[in-house]
């Protein structure tokens, strides 16, 4: 078994990807109780200090996971195979349509060789015909966050390591090189404030 | 930029730029729904939107699909039927 500390919230609970709302507070309750301080379970399997860090995990992520929007940034980070459709815009023309699309080609290689920001990412967006609100269905990212992004009103955003997934499943959607865009958009969040604190401190009832 | 001739397309374009006028404008929606005056209210976003739209589309694309109107429909009013407003 892998390191608690390498697996995912989803290992952690022990639940599928597509897990529902339901069968993630049932995870979590049997987690916390399975791996409280005074369970026969962990009696002496695991020191404190081991017991202590996997409550902080299971903290963690039930935390994340019951929230819808800091299960989509989180979801977006692991990669393979994504909860939700992002690619919104190639359901319903192929590829070679979008190539020859001629409002299209050549845009992207404007975006990049321009920088990316968040105008930019909107007029790309727009050059696609892609709906804001569509993308946060998909996403289920709160439109408020993904027109946060576009205007660049970083301060509306929350945690550092939330607006990445947030990013990264925007860019997605649009149709961009996430490896590409992703990066060069963070560097913008970054210099705009100061890292946010990506999850609450979990202290142990002594 | 050479203009969008192909009617999915710019249907698509047009529910793309009424469905950010909503997004960016929400109270604008509501009380021109309310009191039945939306597009007197929104008129100067509409007129914004509505000259991106035809700087992008072909003339003869946007007045043959009329993409523009069926977006303002399905959009801007059909999606906000939870406002109360006498026009429903």
């Amino acid at each position: 078994m892998r390191p608690f500390s390498d697996q995912t919230h989803y290992e952690i609970l022990e639940v599928a990807r597509d897990a529902n709302a339901e069968q993630i507070e049932r995870a979590y309750r049997i987690a916390r109780a399975t791996y409280s301080a005074d369970s026969l379970a962990t009696y002496s399997v695991y020191d404190d200090k081991e017991v202590s860090a996997l409550q902080e995990r299971i903290e963690l992520a039930y935390s994340v996971l019951r929230d819808v929007d800091q299960r989509a940034a989180y979801d977006a980070t692991l990669g393979g195979e994504p909860r939700v459709e992002l690619a919104l815009s190639f359901a319903d023309e192929s590829e070679d349509e979008l190539e020859a699309a001629p409002e299209i080609r050549g845009f992207e290689e404007s975006v990049y060789e321009g920088g990316v920001d968040g105008a930019r990412l909107r007029r790309w967006r727009m050059a696609r015909g892609i709906e804001l609100e569509r993308i946060a269905s998909a996403t289920k990212i709160g439109a408020s966050y993904l027109k946060s992004l576009e205007e660049e009103d970083f301060a509306a955003l929350p945690a550092t390591v939330y607006v990445r997934g947030f990013v990264t499943a925007y860019v997605r959607a649009v149709g961009l090189d996430a490896d590409r865009v992703v990066p060069i958009y963070m560097q913008r969040v970054l210099a705009a404030r100061p890292e946010k604190p990506a999850r609450p401190v979990v202290r142990r009832a002594r | 930029m050479t203009r969008i001739a192909d009617p999915a397309r710019a249907l698509r374009l047009a529910r793309a730029v009424v469905s950010d006028i909503v997004l960016y404008h929400p109270e604008l929606v509501r009380e021109g729904l309310a009191n039945d005056d939306l597009f007197e209210r929104m008129a100067s976003e509409l007129k914004e939107g509505r000259d991106y739209f035809d700087e992008r589309v072909e003339a003869d694309t946007a007045r043959t699909t009329n993409a523009w109107n069926r977006a303002l429909v399905d959009v801007l009013v059909a999606r906000n039927k939870h406002v109360r407003s006498r026009l429903w």
